[in-house]
């Protein structure tokens, strides 16, 4: 297993958000951890880099390997550079920073220091991003925007990559392009872990998938074999 | 007023303009990268002066212009350190630190120098006079402004093409971004600092031929310069030049024209500005 979370356990302040979290992503798989609003997909992600601050009166419980190694009461900085990149909710794009500003900030040679996505690759992968180099960030669609936010999650050549949301408030027919790129990004030998609410697009793009509810997992299965029945219950679809 | 003197208050008012950038374009860097507003600068700036004056004595002053930014970078490095647990925190605690920190650099100025007022002789080749155009200027502000322009410069390329200057422009809008593409943010966080501070520093080096500092005008200095933060725009680093020049000039002309008002033409200039685009008359307005 790349990734491993025991019983982990978050704290906004005195808010309880997860509440023992276990959940395994092997290498070169693609998991998705469905859950309707508010169930703390997001806050799993946040705690998995690291970013509930002490400072902020945050606090993580439980233990959190990446390829062995404890990543709980690591920094943001330095989880990311174990090759861990996070595409956040809401892109979280540089607003006042050009396209290619975007990408240059945050490229990095990847842990085995293999530097297969550069400006180059990644311009290759989303064409788009190269006619809209010149932009600033704020000036993007949101699908240009989400595409940038995944293209700068490549720039660190990381060993694995957490999406979150990443299809939100996004037209259907870009749904289906991030798709397409998922699976070839998954095709790369990238290890993905997905928070999703769409379960269209996460069968799409996941083997395996962890349903969340209030801070626990209540369901694990292989996505395909999801039932109707299991998503209505859970998802309320 | 003759062609001449026109000039002469010309370049003077530049010269002037530049060296306050120097000052400035380092605490807008603080406040940009940082989001904290260095009170303490001017005793930094000061505090160039003053190692200055040591330093140009044994080594020659063109050395100084590299060392004494080097030194004065270094002491900014540790109080970065010092005040780094007020960071993210209210405003006001960084205010009344770095205010405190100028307090001390400048009675640690006290205790080394003294209380009295000096003023460096120049070397031979920056005194006297250039003519240019049958005009006679000082050699010396020519300098000033060769030297503070290559810095503008260099300033310049450093924001808007290195990764460090990318970093932050990104940083002003999302740090916890910043921070998960792998960036240790303390760490720039320094680099900052030691930048914005080394520049005043050079502003400090600069000013050590022109006019003798008192040791306690490093609390009183910053508050010549806010002004042309303001102008500028107060997270707009571009700003700083221009706003600079612009106050360099008006207080050059000013001093000719109103010399009774010398002291409020900056902060009327300020007043005035804040009304046009109180985010600064150099900061492009958001199209709405």
């Amino acid at each position: 297993m790349i990734l491993e979370l025991k019983d982990v356990h978050s704290y906004y302040d005195k808010s309880h958000i997860l509440n023992g979290v276990s959940l395994s992503v092997a290498e070169g798989t693609s998991v998705c951890l469905l859950g309707r609003n508010g169930v703390g997909k997001s806050t799993t992600m946040k705690t998995i880099m690291g970013m509930l601050n002490p400072k902020e009166h945050c606090r993580t419980e439980g233990s959190i390997t990446f390829e062995g190694k404890e990543l709980v009461g690591m920094k943001s900085h330095s989880i990311a550079r174990q090759g861990i990149a996070y595409v956040p909710q809401g892109r979280h794009i540089f607003p006042t920073l050009t396209t290619e500003e975007n990408l240059k900030v945050a490229a990095r040679v990847g842990v085995d220091g293999s530097n297969k996505w550069n400006l180059e690759s990644v311009y290759d992968f989303f064409p788009r991003l190269r006619e809209r180099r010149d932009s600033k960030g704020d000036k993007l669609s949101g699908g240009e925007k989400q595409m940038l936010a995944v293209a700068r999650g490549l720039m660190q050549n990381p060993r694995m990559m957490l999406l979150d949301e990443i299809t939100e408030g996004l037209a259907p027919i870009i749904v289906d392009q991030l798709a397409d790129m998922v699976q070839t990004l998954i095709a790369e030998g990238v290890t993905i872990l997905i928070a999703e609410q769409n379960v269209k697009f996460a069968m799409k793009v996941s083997s395996d998938c962890y349903i969340l509810e209030r801070g626990v997992i209540v369901h694990h299965q292989a996505t395909k074999e999801l039932s109707p029945e299991t998503r209505k219950q859970y998802l309320g679809l | 007023m003759t062609i001449s003197f026109f000039f002469q208050t010309l370049i003077s008012g530049i010269s002037n303009g530049m060296v306050s950038y120097l000052m400035i374009a380092g605490v807008s860097l603080i406040i940009s990268g940082m989001s904290m507003v260095n009170f303490g600068q001017g005793a930094f700036y000061v505090l160039g002066t003053y190692l200055t004056y040591t330093i140009a004595a044994k080594i020659g002053f063109v050395p100084s212009l590299l060392i004494v930014p080097l030194i004065v970078a270094v002491i900014g490095y540790f109080v970065e350190k010092a005040t780094r647990p007020l960071f993210g925190k209210d405003m006001l605690y960084i205010m009344l630190l770095t205010y405190g920190v100028a307090y001390m650099l400048c009675d640690i100025i006290v205790m080394i120098w003294g209380y009295s007022i000096r003023l460096l002789s120049l070397p031979s080749f920056l005194s006297g006079g250039v003519q240019i155009f049958g005009i006679t200027f000082p050699v010396y502000y020519i300098f000033e402004i060769v030297i503070s322009g290559i810095t503008a410069f260099a300033f310049w390329i450093m924001i808007n093409k290195t990764k460090l200057g990318m970093l932050t422009r990104a940083i002003i809008s999302d740090r916890p971004m910043v921070a998960n593409l792998g960036v240790n943010v303390n760490k720039m966080f320094s680099v900052l600092f030691m930048i914005g501070i080394g520049i005043a520093g050079l502003g400090g080096v600069l000013n050590a031929p022109v006019t003798g500092m008192s040791p306690k005008e490093g609390l009183s200095v910053f508050g010549n310069v806010m002004p042309i933060l303001c102008i500028g725009g107060l997270r707009n680093m571009d700003g700083c030049l221009p706003a600079a020049l612009l106050v360099g000039l008006v207080n050059a002309f000013g001093a000719v024209y109103l010399p009774q008002y010398y002291n409020v033409l900056p902060a009327a200039l300020m007043v005035i500005c804040m009304f046009i685009n109180p985010q600064g008359i150099f900061t492009k307005r958001e199209g709405r």
